[in-house]
């Protein structure tokens, strides 16, 4: 039995969103009794050996590693072919804008079931059906589903689900590329205008510091700016900033935002609800600012601050330059 | 050209969010059911959006009949809603317990036996379950592209010189894109796409009475082992979030910031 | 065929679809009520005037160029300015006594943050003559009053293009009002929350709009439900004021604790009492104001300083969590709000429901326009 995760070239998927991904399918893959494998389609965006070695995957195969780009049809039917001969059970991928086209189409192109947001699944003790958890409500809840029909059973991870951990012994990975020329259908749908990140990335970054409604106006989204300079991370900002038109989308982090897994993050002005909580519960260490002592956010803060966020955005940058400074 | 908006109706998700922050939710006997108190039911808020994006698409000069489609157990309420705000026909479809592919391929064989659509808008996800399946299925379903989490949508009259073709911002995490997808195709629709208008008075009384045209999976030729689900809910269950927060003050802003900083310092996570 | 009841000529004075007037102390409530087809009056009362001038120009930036009110305590009606201190100086032993003992009975620490109602411009005529400076600045399309006297203010507001509303609580006020040349009278019944008159609304509003001429009136105190909606309309209003309806909207910042009391009080759980603010006040019965009204309770003092004590103690209750002490001004219509609906939902709720106690009268309604 193959439990088989698939990334694809479109994705720009991180080193950490793989190191996830690559853990919940170990896991789920010894839970099955299943044997791993990684399947990329299009030209693989870094080294997927590296990665399968250290996480304990026994066979990476990349489809059409000369494609630039894993175009949609492309994908879909690559994947369906690559079902029914393979014959996984179950098939997981990160969750992405990709991956919720590709998944679901080949889901009903193979008739599958297909569930996104999973956390964990399980076999159920009648061999053939599944049992996963998925979340719902923006995050606020689990949801506990039965599959049946499968396999495969297709699968799209919920973000910062699984803590990555790398395998107790690294494996020597089979590695192969398999080029399957696929008759010139094309793709129906054409990208015309590619998305541009300026700045660094914030699903990258180490240190990210954001700015919720606590800020109060947009005029002080700078300090937020000014802090995560200082600090050598990124700017966020909650999902209702950018619903204000304060701050770009690239800039959100949340369930229907990024999903983000820094070292540091320091939530300015934020309450916590799920939504954000569901981009940032990944993060190392939450330090929570915030002027209601009952916001939700101090449940999940390691550290917390209670406090007007302007004040301490303003004593913070001063701290810093001023040790800047002494510094040298 | 003809529009069909998928809408489905669900438990307000911030009234539940509310309650789950305030451990107040209740869950049934059986589980898995919301005892509903409180809360109230809604149009899926992206739903709504789908439907403000179809409406812009008529007020940008496309000739366009939007049809509001609904599967569920009684989705008047929604339906008339939709019609307040815009839609020209309203199509209720009842069924009960169906998953995501089931829902898809109702709407499907709707699409299909009414004469099909030039496009389908949906929300880019439900409020509720979170799957955002429904959109892409359909277009697989239908034969047809697919662009998900548009904020902006466009008819261009000659793309790609084979007659009118759509251009979909959308909204990835990556940034956005735009693109180019011939006609007929699905998109599914995100909040970025701004306010949607609210319902003009004599539109919303008069939709107070409309009765939507009711299709049955029957009559789309579907019958019970079509559409069992295979995507079951078994339980739902308030995630616990425990605290162990050690809360950082001083003297003033000034003093709490030092501490903190002090505090980080010492965690190896900021260098001074 | 019919004309559309619920198109009034508040609607077209105002330029919107339904004649509905959200009064509430939350931005976010207001945005989400005009951009539903309605009105709304934010609360500025309780908002120093650099808070005012930013919370105006955070509403206009997601309502465009939609109109919108403010509602402030008239410089007449505050005192003259003081400190908190010295204010507190002049509390009665008896007083402080009373309170001491309450909040040793019950726990109550001091609060953790300044208590909300000690911001300046509730408590004196400069502020309160700041806060007003910055509505006649941003040109505020309504200026709403409740207490106090509008005299100086409808010249500066008149030539800046604004209109001036004014909430009564008596068909005396709604005269001196209407001969000054107020835009529109709020009758604002006995049912309402918090300050209120001592006129039933179903008996105050027809004897307003009997003597308003052309002015319109707007119905208060009660309105919770689409049939009072309608109802206004019966007796001579041109639109309604609703507030109570608003705490438990989802956009509301109106604590969870409070938010569920609401929810689940009806007519009988609130209580017209004078230990808050020293005036007469509708709130949700609580500990605090159950021991102002036992027998060794000394009498409340007038405002200010009746305030200062309550606040001090509410502020506590909020920062604590003490759910006892906690309150909030509620209509008697609480009874009829049972959900946490968006601001949308309402609305649309409301008219619904207008529409359906019309055509239960008359028939369906079949409206040209």
């Amino acid at each position: 039995m193959i439990a088989v995760a698939c990334t694809s070239a479109y994705e720009r998927l991180t080193g950490g969103d793989i190191e996830e991904l690559l853990t919940f399918l170990r896991q789920t893959a010894e839970g099955l009794g299943a044997e791993a494998r990684w399947l990329g389609l299009g030209r693989p965006p870094l080294d997927m050996r590296a990665f399968a070695r250290s996480y304990g995957i026994g066979r990476v195969e990349v489809l059409n590693p000369d494609d630039e780009d894993a175009g949609l049809d492309a994908s879909v039917e690559l994947l369906a072919r690559y079902c029914r001969s393979a014959s996984p059970f179950v098939l997981v991928f990160a969750s992405s804008w990709w991956s919720r086209i590709v998944a679901a189409r080949v889901a009903v192109r193979l008739q599958v079931p297909v569930l996104v947001n999973v956390q964990s699944v399980e076999r159920d003790e009648d061999g053939s059906t599944l049992r996963a958890r998925a979340l719902a409500f923006g995050g606020s809840l689990t949801a506990d589903y039965r599959l049946r029909g499968g396999p495969p059973y297709l699968l799209l991870t919920a973000p910062t689900a699984t803590i990555p951990q790398a395998a107790p012994l690294p494996s020597e990975p089979e590695y192969q590329e398999v080029h399957i020329p696929l008759d010139g259908t094309g793709e129906r749908a054409r990208r015309i205008q590619v998305a541009e990140t300026s700045g660094p990335r914030l699903d990258e970054a180490q240190v990210i510091v954001a700015g919720g409604r606590g800020l109060g106006s947009p005029d002080n989204y700078p300090l937020i700016q000014e802090l995560a300079r200082l600090l050598g991370g990124v700017p966020a900002a909650s999902r209702p900033l950018v619903d204000a038109g304060w701050v770009d989308a690239s800039h959100q982090v949340g369930l229907t935002g990024k999903v983000v897994k820094p070292l540091l993050y320091i939530a300015v002005g934020i309450s916590g609800a799920s939504q954000h909580m569901a981009g940032c519960s990944g993060a190392r260490t939450i330090v929570a600012i915030n002027k209601d002592s009952g916001a939700p956010i101090f449940r999940y803060a390691k550290y917390g601050v209670v406090g007007d966020a302007v004040e301490l955005l303003d004593a913070l940058i001063r701290r810093l330059k001023e040790a800047k400074k002494e510094a040298g | 050209m003809r529009i069909v908006v998928c809408v489905k109706e669900v438990l307000d998700p911030d009234a539940v969010n509310a309650l789950v922050l305030t451990g107040q939710l209740s869950i049934g006997p059986d589980g898995k059911t919301i005892e509903e108190g409180a809360i109230t039911r809604v149009i899926n808020g992206y739903d709504e959006q789908a439907i403000e994006a179809a409406l812009r698409l008529r007020d940008a000069g496309v000739d366009c009949q939007i049809i509001a489609v609904s599967v569920g157990e009684d989705p008047i309420n929604v339906l008339r809603y939709a019609l307040a705000l815009g839609a020209d026909e309203i199509v209720s479809i009842p069924a009960r317990d169906l998953d995501c592919l089931g829902v898809a391929r109702v709407i499907a064989e709707y699409i299909r036996s009414s004469g099909g659509a030039d496009l389908v808008l949906c929300g880019r996800q439900a409020s509720d379950d979170d799957q955002g399946i429904v959109g892409p299925a359909l277009a697989e379903l239908l034969g047809i592209p697919v662009a998900l989490s548009a904020r902006a949508l466009s008819i261009e009259p000659d793309g790609a010189g084979d007659g009118p073709a759509l251009h979909v911002t959308v909204v990835t995490p990556y940034g956005e894109e735009v693109w180019e997808l011939p006609l007929p195709a699905v998109v599914t629709i995100t909040s970025e796409l701004g306010q949607p208008r609210y319902p003009p008075a004599a539109r919303a009384i008069k939709a107070r009475r409309a009765m939507p045209q009711v299709v049955t999976p029957e009559e789309l030729g579907l019958g019970p082992g079509d559409l069992e689900p295979r995507v079951v809910l078994e339980r739902l269950r308030v995630v616990q979030v425990e605290g162990h927060c050690q809360m950082i003050s001083g003297d003033g802003a000034d003093d709490t910031a030092a501490k903190l900083l002090e505090v980080l310092q010492r965690d190896g996570l900021v260098k001074l | 065929m019919a004309r559309n009841p619920l198109h009034t000529k508040l609607c077209d004075i105002l330029g919107i679809e339904y004649p509905i007037i959200a009064f509430t102390h939350c931005r976010d409530v207001v945005v989400a009520v005009i951009n539903a087809g309605a009105f709304s009056v934010y609360g500025g009362a309780p908002r120093t005037p650099d808070e005012l001038d930013a919370d105006i120009r955070w509403i206009r930036e997601r309502i465009g160029n939609k109109p919108f009110g403010v509602d402030l305590l008239l410089p007449a009606a505050s005192p003259p300015s003081a400190t908190i201190e010295e204010l507190k100086a002049q509390i009665p032993e008896t007083h402080k006594r009373f309170v001491a003992e309450i909040k040793r009975k019950y726990n109550i620490p001091d609060p953790k943050n300044e208590p909300e109602y000690y911001k300046l411009g509730w408590f004196s005529k400069e502020g309160t003559r700041r806060q007003l400076e910055v509505v006649l600045d941003h040109k505020v399309p309504v200026l709403a009053f409740g207490l106090g006297s509008p005299e100086w203010v409808l010249e500066p507001a008149r030539a800046r293009g604004m209109q001036v509303w004014g909430l009564v609580g008596s068909p005396k006020q709604a005269k001196r009002e209407l001969e000054l040349g107020v835009d529109a009278i709020i009758a604002q019944g006995y049912d309402a929350a918090g300050h209120t008159g001592y006129i039933g609304t179903f008996s105050l509003v027809p004897m307003v709009a009997a003597i308003a001429g052309d002015t319109p009136v707007i119905a208060a105190g009660g309105v919770t439900t689409g049939r009072h909606l309608a109802a206004a309309l019966c007796l001579g209003a041109v639109g309604v004021w609703t507030g109570t309806i608003w705490l438990t909207s989802r956009e509301s910042d109106v604590d969870m604790v409070i938010k569920q009391k609401l929810l689940a009080a009806t007519a009988e759980d609130l209580t017209h009492s004078r230990s808050v603010s020293g005036l007469p006040m509708r709130i949700l019965r609580n500990q605090w104001t159950k021991e102002w009204e036992s027998p060794e309770a000394p009498k409340p003092l007038p405002p200010p300083h009746q305030m200062i004590m309550a606040g001090e103690v509410m502020q506590a209750a909020r920062d604590y969590g003490i759910e006892d002490f906690m309150t909030e001004a509620a209509g008697q219509g609480v009874g009829f709000v049972t959900s946490i609906k968006p601001a949308r939902q309402i609305v649309f709720d409301l008219i619904a429901e207008a529409t359906e106690v019309f055509e239960q009268l008359v028939g369906e309604l079949t409206i040209t326009s």
